[in-house]
């Protein structure tokens, strides 16, 4: 998988954060839980419990961004190797090794292409002008992801690794169309 | 539209008849090979709030989840990799993520139609069958419900829903349950090739394609079969509203599928009906998976 030299290298230098998740010793648990006791968290066996995991929030809402600050506390990885760390963290942040280590020569897609290429559906976003792209944005980026816009000039946000968004995913395509299909009705 | 997704795989090297060892994944009694974390899905449905307005609402994933953990527990490929339309990850930036030189592309869906034809390829950059980036050859193999091989699951569904007491193969009518639509042939077609197939074969006295939303109705089975017995078997990549509660009230089942799960018979105005899960669920669609990459190798001449 792409990132996971990049994440090795990375982990040569010492732990890391990516995102919500600190990674030391060979193993991911959450940022705020890095000074818990390894007995008060809950072991994660295999992917298939990390994906549950990452699905809802505290409050058991669905978390339809991997990106949202909103990452469950109280449970930790068992120790892995650099491969399948890479492969827990893509769960967790989907594309994020591989972006980094792609770094400058990672594709950028502006909303403009990326809601021109729309069909069906989401031909509407055909019509959505730059003011309700940045309506959306300020609600789906700015107020619920860690990761950095690239494709429309946003702040770094997140501390630690980077965490990078080369195009507006599906979630805020679906998003965008909610709000123009009600703008019109 | 309620499942998108597929399993992006690469081959590492070799001969890729070595796949298609029989009962890869489903040798001695059933699923005992599978780790419990890609087993059968629990009756509870995999998601917490169905019926929400998309693309909020989490989408059924699991089955091509389970699937992609099996093909990598099988260490047949350097890399798998899933991705889906609505839900993370996307379609659009998963090939970023592949380091392999040669990647397979297996949609995950049930047939041809709109997605596989139009959405995939646009997201993924595809050009046709083989699409050259870089380094990187990318391989677009056909949908799983589209391969022969689902003949079989279907038959290994059908027996193992009715494993408890086995009704007389004779006096049995098998339905394969479509969706149906008049915008796409393609979601048909694939329901009465299968059924086809499976009337050639003869396990059962019948086996009929039926709807939801069109003709033939699957509400009105009682008029296409008069046979004491009646196997269903919903033709879809994943459980979810349609399985759950649209077809067991069309079927004039009165058991909460979603609550009780699959139990079965059911004592049905004097005849005995058995409801299987939605056929994409079945960990054996991850040979299928392997049987449409080794499909697109003899199609396309890939040594």
């Amino acid at each position: 998988m792409r990132g996971t030299a990049w994440l090795e290298a990375r982990l040569g230098e010492g732990p890391q954060q990516l995102g919500q998740i600190w990674i030391a010793g060979g193993a991911l648990r959450h940022i705020d839980d890095r000074d818990a006791a390894e007995g008060s968290l809950a072991p994660l066996a295999d992917l298939a419990a990390l994906r549950e995991t990452v699905k809802t929030d505290d409050g058991g809402n669905f978390r339809p961004l991997r990106g949202a600050p909103t990452l469950r506390r109280g449970w930790r990885s068992p120790i892995l190797a650099a491969p399948a760390l890479a492969r827990w963290l893509n769960v967790l942040y989907p594309g994020a090794l591989a972006f980094a280590e792609l770094g400058g020569a990672l594709p950028v897609t502006p909303f403009e292409e990326t809601a021109r290429r729309q069909t069906g559906m989401y031909r509407l976003l055909h019509a959505a002008t730059p003011e309700q792209a940045r309506r959306t944005i300020e609600e789906v980026c700015d107020a619920g992801c860690l990761r950095q816009r690239l494709w429309s000039g946003g702040p770094a946000r997140a501390e630690g690794l980077p965490l990078l968004c080369p195009e507006a995913c599906n979630y805020f395509v679906g998003r965008c169309r909610e709000s123009l299909a009600a703008a019109r009705a | 539209m309620t499942i998108i997704g597929g399993p992006s795989t690469k081959r590492q090297k070799g001969p890729f008849g070595k796949f298609r060892k029989p009962g890869l994944f489903s040798k001695g009694p059933p699923h005992s090979r599978i780790p419990p974390s890609c087993r059968a899905p629990a009756p509870t449905p995999p998601w917490s709030s169905p019926g929400t307005a998309p693309p909020s609402t989490p989408t059924p994933a699991g089955p091509t989840y389970r699937h992609a953990d099996l093909l990598r527990e099988s260490g047949l490929f350097a890399e798998v990799h899933e991705c889906f339309w609505k839900e993370e990850p996307n379609f659009r930036h998963v090939l970023e993520g592949v380091d392999a030189p040669r990647v397979y592309v297996v949609p995950d869906f049930i047939s041809s139609g709109y997605f596989t034809e139009e959405v995939i390829p646009r997201e993924l950059g595809l050009s046709g069958p083989v699409t050259r980036r870089g380094e990187q050859e990318i391989y677009y193999c056909e949908p799983v419900g589209l391969h022969p091989a689902m003949t079989g699951v279907l038959l290994e569904r059908a027996a193992e829903v009715t494993a408890g007491a086995p009704p007389d193969p004779a006096r049995t009518a098998l339905f394969l349950i479509g969706h149906g639509t008049g915008l796409n042939d393609n979601s048909t077609k694939v329901v009465y090739e299968q059924a086809a197939r499976i009337r050639e074969r003869g396990p059962y006295a019948e086996c009929h394609a039926a709807f939801m939303e069109q003709a033939p109705f699957i509400k009105d089975w009682r008029e296409t079969t008069a046979l004491p017995h009646v196997i269903a078997v919903p033709f879809f990549i994943a459980d979810g509203l349609h399985s759950y509660e649209d077809i067991p009230v069309l079927l004039g089942m009165t058991e909460n599928v979603r609550e009780h799960g699959f139990r079965n018979p059911h004592p049905i105005g004097g005849r005995t009906l058995w409801y299987a899960s939605a056929i994409g669920t079945d960990p054996r669609i991850a040979e299928v998976v392997l049987a449409q990459v080794e499909n697109f190798d003899a199609r396309h001449g890939v040594a």
